[in-house]
C-alpha cells in the first residue's frame, strides 16, 4: 500500500483567535515495503500530519492519498484504512482504554474477528515480539505500568492488527537502551521479511539513519528536506539551523575530518565508524 | 561538568533498607523496591539509569512522599516521611519534573504557572512578583510571561515546569526523564538551565534517563536493577564498566561503545574514554605515532 499527501494544509481551531496552521503545503510519498523516519523540532507538525495519514484527522485543504486515489469520506473506506493503517500514539495513555494488557493488545484482533483461541494467540505473538512475553502483564492494568512497560504495550496492541503499514509516534520515548535496540531490530525485520511499510517520527537521527530508505524533515509545517539519509546528513548546517541534531558518530567522523583524517562524513552506525577508522589506520581487513 | 564543589557532608537525602510493593487491583503484589540503602548530599548531581520497571520512578516519588515505603525509612533534610506533618516542608525542599510536562501546567499564562505553589504558600505579592521574576529569569523565559503554557514548544513547556519548581526555592530537583520527549535543541536547552542551578545555586538534582550521555555530565551515577542498586559512582568510572551495563542491557556513551569496539580492534586507547571529544582527541594522537 502506497501512502502520501499531495499540498497538504491543516488548521487548528480555525477561525478562532487560537488557530495554527500546523501543515502548511505538504506534499510526501511513503513507498510500499519502505522505511521512512520523519526528524524535525517540537511543534513542526510531526504528530499532525501522521494523523492524517489513517484518517484520524481531515485535510483542511490538499489530499491524503492511499494508493495514488484521494481519500475520501465514507466510512467504510476510513475504517478499511485503519485496518492497514497503524499509528502508534506519542503518550501511550492517549491509545488505552482497556482494563487489562490482555483486553488491551486483544482489541484489534476481536475486531477482525478471530475467535479466542486465535485472539489468545495474537496477543501472545505481540507481546513476544516486543520483548515483554515473560513479564506476566496480561491481568495488569496498562495504566499501572512503568513508562517504559506501557510504551511497549502500546506497541504490541497495534502490531496485533497486524497492519500493513506501522506508523510510530517517537516510539522510543521512555524506553531503556536494550528495549530500543530490540525495537529496531524487530521494525527492521518485519519491515525486510514481511514488507512492512514503517514511518517513525523520531528525535534521534542515529536511531534510524543507518536503517531508513527516506528521511523527511518537517519544520514549521513545511516539509523543509527529503532524501536519503546521506542526502539529509550531509547538510548538517541546515539542521543545526533549524534545532536538529547530527548521529553522534557523524559528528564524530566531521570531527575527525576537520583534523584532517581521511574518514567518509556519511557514516551513521557505530559499526560503520569502527569500520571507517579502522580503514583510516589501513586496517581494512578487520571486522 | 564536574562541579560539586559545595557539597556537604552530612546527608541531605537518607534512605534505609527501603521496600515497595505495589498492591494490583487483581491482588498481586510487584516488589518494586527490594532494599534500597542511598545517601545524597546536598549540591550533588546523581544520575539514576537502569532498565525499564526496574523503579526508578518509585524511588523519586518517595523522595517527595508521593508514596510511602513498606519497608525502611526515607529522610529528608532531616525530615522523615514516616510523619504525615513533614509532608509540605518536603514537597518545598524537593520538586518534582514529571516525564509529561502537560500533567503539571496548570495556569491559563506562563507567570501564573510559576507563581501557583507560591501563591498555595500564602506568600505576600510582592515576594511571589519577586521570586516568578527571577525563576523567569534564570530559565531563560522572560518574554513569555503572558504566553499561554499549553501553546508553547516541548522545551519551553518543561523550563516553565522547572521554574515553578525554582520559585518555590526547592533546594532538590527530582527530575524523571525529563527531555525524552524534546527534540535536541530542547534537550540542550533543559540541561543547560539544570546544570547551571547545580553549579551556582548548589541545587541536588536526581535525574532519571535513559541516556547515557546525559547520565555521562552528572557527578555521580546509580545504577538499579529489579528495585535494588547495583551500581554506584562516577560516570568516568561506571560508564566505562561496559560489562555490568551491557549484562543490564544497558549501554555506555556512543564514545565509550565505540573505543570498546576498536579495543577488540587492536587499537592502544586509554580504558576511561566517554565523551566523543575524548575519543577524537585520542585517536588523532594515536594516529601521529603511527
Ligand atoms: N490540539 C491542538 N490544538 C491547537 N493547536 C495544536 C494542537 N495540537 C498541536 N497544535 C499545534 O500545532 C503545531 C504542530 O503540532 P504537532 O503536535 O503536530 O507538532 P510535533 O512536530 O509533533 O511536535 P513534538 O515534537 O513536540 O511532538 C504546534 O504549533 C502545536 O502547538
Ligand atoms: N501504579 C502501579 N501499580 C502497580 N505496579 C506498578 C505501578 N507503577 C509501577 N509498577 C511496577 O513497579 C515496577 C517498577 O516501576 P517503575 O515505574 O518504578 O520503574 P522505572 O524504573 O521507572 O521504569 P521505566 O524506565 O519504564 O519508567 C514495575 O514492575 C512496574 O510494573
Ligand atoms: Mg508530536
Ligand atoms: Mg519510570
Amino acid at each position: 500500500m502506497r501512502l502520501g499527501t499531495e499540498n497538504l494544509t491543516y488548521i487548528y481551531m480555525p477561525g478562532t483567535p487560537f488557530a495554527t496552521a500546523a501543515l502548511k503545503g505538504v506534499t510526501i510519498d511513503i513507498e510500499p515495503g519502505s522505511f521512512n523516519a520523519l526528524l524535525g523540532p517540537s511543534g513542526s507538525g510531526k504528530s499532525t500530519l501522521i494523523q492524517h495519514l489513517n484518517g484520524l484527522l481531515k485535510p483542511t485543504s490538499g489530499r491524503v492519498l492511499v494508493d495514488g486515489r484521494p481519500l475520501g469520506n465514507d466510512r467504510a473506506e476510513l475504517l478499511a484504512l485503519r485496518r492497514q493503517v497503524g499509528l502508534v500514539f506519542q503518550m501511550p495513555e492517549q491509545q488505552f482504554f482497556a482494563e487489562s494488557v490482555f483486553d488491551e493488545i486483544a482489541f484489534a484482533p476481536r475486531n477482525l474477528g478471530l475467535n479466542e483461541e486465535q485472539v489468545k494467540e495474537r496477543v501472545q505473538w505481540s507481546l513476544e515480539l516486543v520483548g515483554l512475553e515473560g513479564k506476566n502483564l496480561q491481568k495488569r492494568s496498562p495504566f499501572h505500568l512503568s513508562s517504559g512497560q506501557k510504551r511497549l504495550v502500546a506497541i504490541a496492541s497495534v502490531l496485533a492488527l497486524q497492519p500493513k503499514v506501522l506508523i510510530l509516534d517517537e516510539p522510543t520515548a521512555g524506553l531503556d537502551p536494550g528495549g530500543r535496540r530490540h525495537l529496531f531490530s524487530l521494525l527492521s525485520r518485519l519491515n525486510r521479511r514481511e514488507k512492512l511499510t514503517v514511518l517513525i517520527v523520531t528525535h534521534h537521527p542515529e536511531d534510524v539513519a543507518a536503517l531508513a530508505d527516506q528521511c523527511l524533515v518537517l519544520s514549521g509545517g513545511r516539509l523543509a528536506l527529503a532524501g536519503t539519509p546521506e542526502e539529509v546528513f550531509s547538510q548538517g548546517e541546515e539542521l543545526q539551523r533549524l534545532g536538529l541534531a547530527l548521529p553522534p558518530v557523524t559528528c564524530l567522523m566531521n570531527e575527525l575530518n576537520a583534523q584532517g583524517a581521511p574518514v567518509p562524513g556519511a557514516v551513521f552506525s557505530l559499526e560503520q565508524a569502527r569500520r571507517a577508522i579502522n580503514n583510516w589506520f589501513g586496517r581494512g581487513e578487520e571486522p | 561538568m564536574d562541579n560539586h564543589h559545595k557539597v556537604e557532608q552530612s546527608p541531605f537525602i537518607k534512605i534505609e533498607g527501603l521496600h515497595y510493593r505495589y498492591e494490583t487491583e487483581g491482588g498481586e503484589t510487584i516488589e518494586a523496591l527490594d532494599g534500597i540503602d542511598l545517601e545524597i548530599r546536598q549540591g550533588e548531581y546523581v544520575a539514576i539509569i537502569g532498565p525499564n520497571g526496574s523503579g526508578k520512578t518509585t524511588l523519586l516519588k518517595h523522595i517527595n512522599a508521593l508514596l510511602l515505603p513498606s519497608a525502611g525509612s526515607v529522610t529528608v533534610s532531616g525530615l522523615s516521611t514516616a510523619d504525615e506533618a513533614n509532608f509540605p516542608e518536603i514537597r518545598r525542599q524537593c520538586g518534582m519534573i514529571f516525564q509529561n510536562p502537560d500533567n503539571q501546567l496548570v495556569a491559563t499564562t506562563v507567570e501564573e504557572d510559576i507563581a501557583f505553589g507560591l501563591e498555595n504558600l500564602a506568600l505576600p505579592s510582592p515576594v511571589i512578583r519577586e521570586r516568578v521574576a527571577e525563576a523567569l529569569h534564570i530559565l531563560g523565559l522572560t518574554g513569555l510571561e503572558q504566553h499561554p503554557p499549553h501553546l508553547l514548544s516541548g522545551g519551553e513547556k518543561q523550563r516553565v515546569a522547572i521554574a515553578g519548581v525554582l520559585a518555590m526555592r526547592s533546594r532538590c530537583l527530582l527530575m524523571d526523564e525529563p527531555t525524552a520527549m524534546l527534540d535536541p535543541a530542547g534537550q540542550q536547552e533543559v540541561l543547560a538551565a539544570v546544570h547551571k542551578l547545580n553549579r551556582e545555586r548548589n541545587i541536588t538534582v536526581i535525574h532519571v534517563t535513559h541516556f547515557p550521555e546525559e547520565a555521562a555530565l552528572a557527578g555521580r551515577i546509580v545504577v538499579m536493577d529489579r528495585g535494588t542498586i547495583v551500581g554506584d559512582g562516577p560516570p568516568r568510572q561506571l560508564l566505562s564498566r561496559l560489562s555490568l551495563l551491557h549484562r543490564l542491557e544497558l549501554q555506555g556513551t556512543m564514545a565509550a561503545e565505540l573505543a570498546a569496539l576498536l579495543r577488540q580492534d587492536g587499537f592502544a586507547l586509554n580504558g576511561e574514554i566517554i565523551h566523543m571529544r575524548e575519543l577524537s582527541g585520542a585517536l588523532c594522537a594515536l594516529a601521529q605515532k603511527t
